[in-house]
This record gives C-alpha cells, structure tokens and sequence, in this order.
C-alpha cells in the first residue's frame, strides 16, 4: 500500500476530507443501482401473484 | 428495407440534422458571449476591453511572483509564449498555484494593461504521474534558473 | 440477409431467458474489476506529482463520466430502433438506460465538484465542459420524467425517444468542449489516438476501474430490463407460468 498506516490513508495529507466523502457518494450511488431495481423485482412478482392468486380465487367460486 | 421504415429513418435523420443545425447555429450566435476569454497576448496587444469584467490566464512566470509582506495581495506574470501580462491579486492563492502551472482568472484590466484579478482559480493540464516520474524529467531538462513544478508547458 | 437471428433478439422471452443466465457472470465479473481498480487506485496507486492524494478521486470521476456519455449513446440508438423499427425491446432498453446513466451523471458532477475544490479553488465554474455535463443531467431527468407523465405506452415510447435524440446533440458537444472553447477543465488524458498522458502506475487502476463500471452499467442493465419485461409482459403465458413455478404450485 502506498499509505504507512490507515491514519496517513485517512488524512491523505489533507486531501482525506476530499477523497473519502466522494467514494463514500460512489458508494452509495453504485448501491441504488442494485438495490432500486431489486426493490422493484419484489413488487413487480408480488403484483403478479396477487394476480393469479385472485384469478384462482375467482376460478373457484 | 421495408418502404415505411425507410421513410420513419428519414425523418428521424432529419429531425438529428435540423436539432444539429439548431444548436450550432445557437452556439456560432452566442460565441462572442461565452468566449469572454482574453490570453495574455490579447491583454497586451489591445483585443481585451479595459475596465469591463473579463476572464482570462496563462502560465504564471517563474520567478515573477511577489507578495506584499502587509496584505494578502500578490504580483506575478502570466504568459503563453508570447507578451507577459502582469496580474495583482488578493486573496488566498489557490492550492495548486505554481510557478510554471496555469491560472485562471476573472477581474478587469487596469489602464496600464494590469490584471487585476477578482478571482483565480488553478488550472491544470491533462497530465498525471507520480512525483519522482517528474523529478526525474525536472533532472533531464535542468537548466540554470528553472523551477521545480513546471512540466512540458502545454497550455 | 438471415433477419432471424434479429427478430429473435426483439423477444422478450428469449432475452429474459438468455440474460439470466449471463447475469450471474457479468455481475461477478463487474465487481471484480470494480473493486480491483478503485482499491489500486485509492490505497496502492502513488500520489500525483501536482495534485497530490486529491487525484485519487480520478477512479471513479472519469469512468461514470464517460458512461455518463456512452450511456446517453446508447439510449439514442436504442430511440432510432424503436422509432424506426418499433422494436419493444429497444423501448425497454431505453427506459432501464435512463436511471443508470443519470446517476452516473450526477456522480460525475458530485465528484468532479469535489474534486475541483482543492484543485482548481472552486467547486463549480460555468464552463463549456461542466455546463454541458449538466445539460446531460437534466436531459437524462427530462426522459424518465417524460416517461411517466404520458399515459399510454407506445405514446410514451415515441415521445422518450424523440427527446433522447433530440438531447444527443450533446453528446459530441461535452466531447469537445474542452478543445472548441476555453475551459477550466482540461483536456483529454486518454485518447484514442495519442499516448495516455499518464503515468503507468496510474493508467492501470483507472483503465480497470473504467471496465468495471461499462461491466457493472452492463449487469444492472441486465437486471432492469429484465424486472421491466416481466412487468409489461405479465399477462403472456410464459411469465404467468414464471411466477407460478415460482410460488410452487
């Protein structure tokens, strides 16, 4: 690593303050790219089951 | 291909040319606006306004750099390998402010052709390596006089 | 000319079912590279003789801004299929684009804001190349909002990709912003036609960290637009089937 120790890593001479706050963004931007669309899977399954649980349901009576 | 496809391309092609055409001939209008940007030769020869807030830069001279040692206000040169305009600024420098690195600026020239920044920023150049990479080409082109910073100044 | 091959490749259900299982590849292969270039980059790449550890912040700035762009690409050759060929898949590309490359977008803008403080003295400066980059963002907005605000699909389809090419008008203008005009930002450290202007111990975690992310664009991609076909595709027999297997009949 080029850091001596994680103090030095998270100082970066200053420009911690910079660097850390703009991954810590990425970060959190990378993660709604995952999880939005996996939010949306369960609804859009949950949707459709109801669906065919209703048509089931009305198949029945 | 199929007769109205081919027609439903045209006119997509034509909508991108006619959105093109727009837009440069938007741009071309307002190019006077925007380009506010004088060079030090510009400043020097005339071509930028006196009095009018304007912007401009160049590479800050080495060794032309003076601070007032009762006030935050500094001297220095700027050129681009033409006339060397001298800028007055007060204020903190930029971080990044080198001899032999760029500046940006906005401010008005005096009557005397100064710059008299009201804003300055660093600017810097597409290049990036670590420090001994640098010093090692510092070594290879050391000339009595040049300073430690200065890369092949591309502008 | 053998169309099949293409007709094939409009189908929902075949791309649903050939995705899946690619996805699972792309997504391992994207986090790799991902993690690989932004670790290099941040913890054992060395700092820039001018800038200092500040540079660092170049890892994720330059990949999610040229995604920003490629992305917005994309989407106008997705609207030119759709409009001209009326494929509904290129529709459902279109729409699963628009969210990833605008928080690409808004992530070039934050980071390289972030970056500009201690460089250049400012976090924003109305420059040709920072103004068109926002542009893009309000383009890219413009486009889901757009989406949601017309009622019936096909009308909603056209008219998304109508205004997606309208706005790519701009994508060549961010390109060469830094050149036509006089810009704060600099110009281009990677081109296709000169060297790279940057030192190797640097260029590598960048050129990874730039795959991971077209990898990752690529996976999350994948994964929207599959949760979008069994969602305009819910009543077909096949998805019917899909959920039921699903919930065990």
């Amino acid at each position: 690593m080029y850091f001596q120790d994680v103090s030095s890593l998270l100082h970066m001479d200053g420009h911690g303050l910079y660097v850390w706050p703009t991954y810590g963004i990425g970060l959190l931007i990378i993660a709604y790219n995952v999880l939005a669309p996996l939010r949306h899977r369960k609804q859009v399954i949950s949707q459709i089951k109801r669906q065919i649980q209703d048509v089931r349901r009305r198949g029945v009576e | 291909m199929n007769p109205v496809r081919r027609q439903r391309l045209l006119l997509v092609l034509l909508l991108l040319a006619g959105v093109a055409t727009a837009i440069a001939l938007a741009l071309f209008a307002l190019n006077e606006n925007i380009n506010h940007y004088f060079s030090p030769n510009q400043m020097a020869n005339g071509e930028a306004p006196i009095g009018k807030t304007i912007r401009g830069g160049g590479i800050v001279v080495p060794e032309s750099v003076e601070r007032d040692p009762d006030s935050l206000t500094v001297t220095f040169l700027i050129e681009t390998g033409g006339a060397e305009v001298e800028v007055e600024y007060t204020g903190i420098l930029p971080d990044l402010f080198r001899e032999g690195q760029g500046i940006v600026g906005t401010g008005k020239l005096d009557n005397n052709r100064r710059f008299i920044a009201d804003e300055l920023l660093a600017k810097h150049d597409e290049n990036y390596m670590p420090p001994e990479v640098q010093k090692a080409i510092d070594e290879a082109h050391a000339t009595p006089g040049q300073s430690a910073g200065s890369v092949g100044v591309s502008g | 000319m053998n169309w099949t091959f293409f007709h094939k490749l409009g189908s929902p259900k075949w791309f649903y079912h050939l995705s899946g299982k690619w996805l699972p590849w792309l997504g391992t292969l994207a986090a790799l590279s991902m993690i690989a270039g932004l670790v290099w980059g941040l913890l054992f790449a060395p700092p820039d003789y001018l800038q200092g550890n500040s540079y660092r912040i170049i890892f994720l700035h330059v990949p999610t801004a040229f995604l920003a762009s490629a992305v917005y690409l994309m989407m106008a050759g997705a609207a030119v299929v759709t409009l001209v060929w009326k494929v509904k898949l290129a529709d459902v590309a279109l729409q699963c684009m628009a969210p990833i490359g605008s928080s690409f977008c808004l992530l070039a803008l934050i980071t390289g804001a972030i970056w500009g403080k201690p460089t250049w003295g400012t976090w924003w400066v109305w420059d040709a190349r920072l103004t068109s980059m926002l542009i893009l963002l309000f383009l890219y907005f413009g486009v889901i909002a757009l989406r949601g605000a017309i009622r019936s699909a096909t009308t909603a389809a056209k008219a998304c990709a109508v205004l997606t090419l309208v706005g790519v008008v701009n994508i060549p203008i961010i390109k060469f912003s830094v050149e036509w005009w006089n810009t704060l930002h600099q110009g281009a450290t990677l081109t296709l036609t000169e060297k790279p202007a940057m030192a190797v111990q640097m260029l590598w975690p960048l050129l990874i960290s730039i795959l991971g992310f077209y990898l990752f664009f690529g996976a999350v991609l994948v994964l929207r637009m599959r949760i979008e076909i069994l969602n305009r595709e819910r009543r077909t027999r096949w998805v019917q089937k899909l959920v039921a297997d699903e919930m065990g009949v």
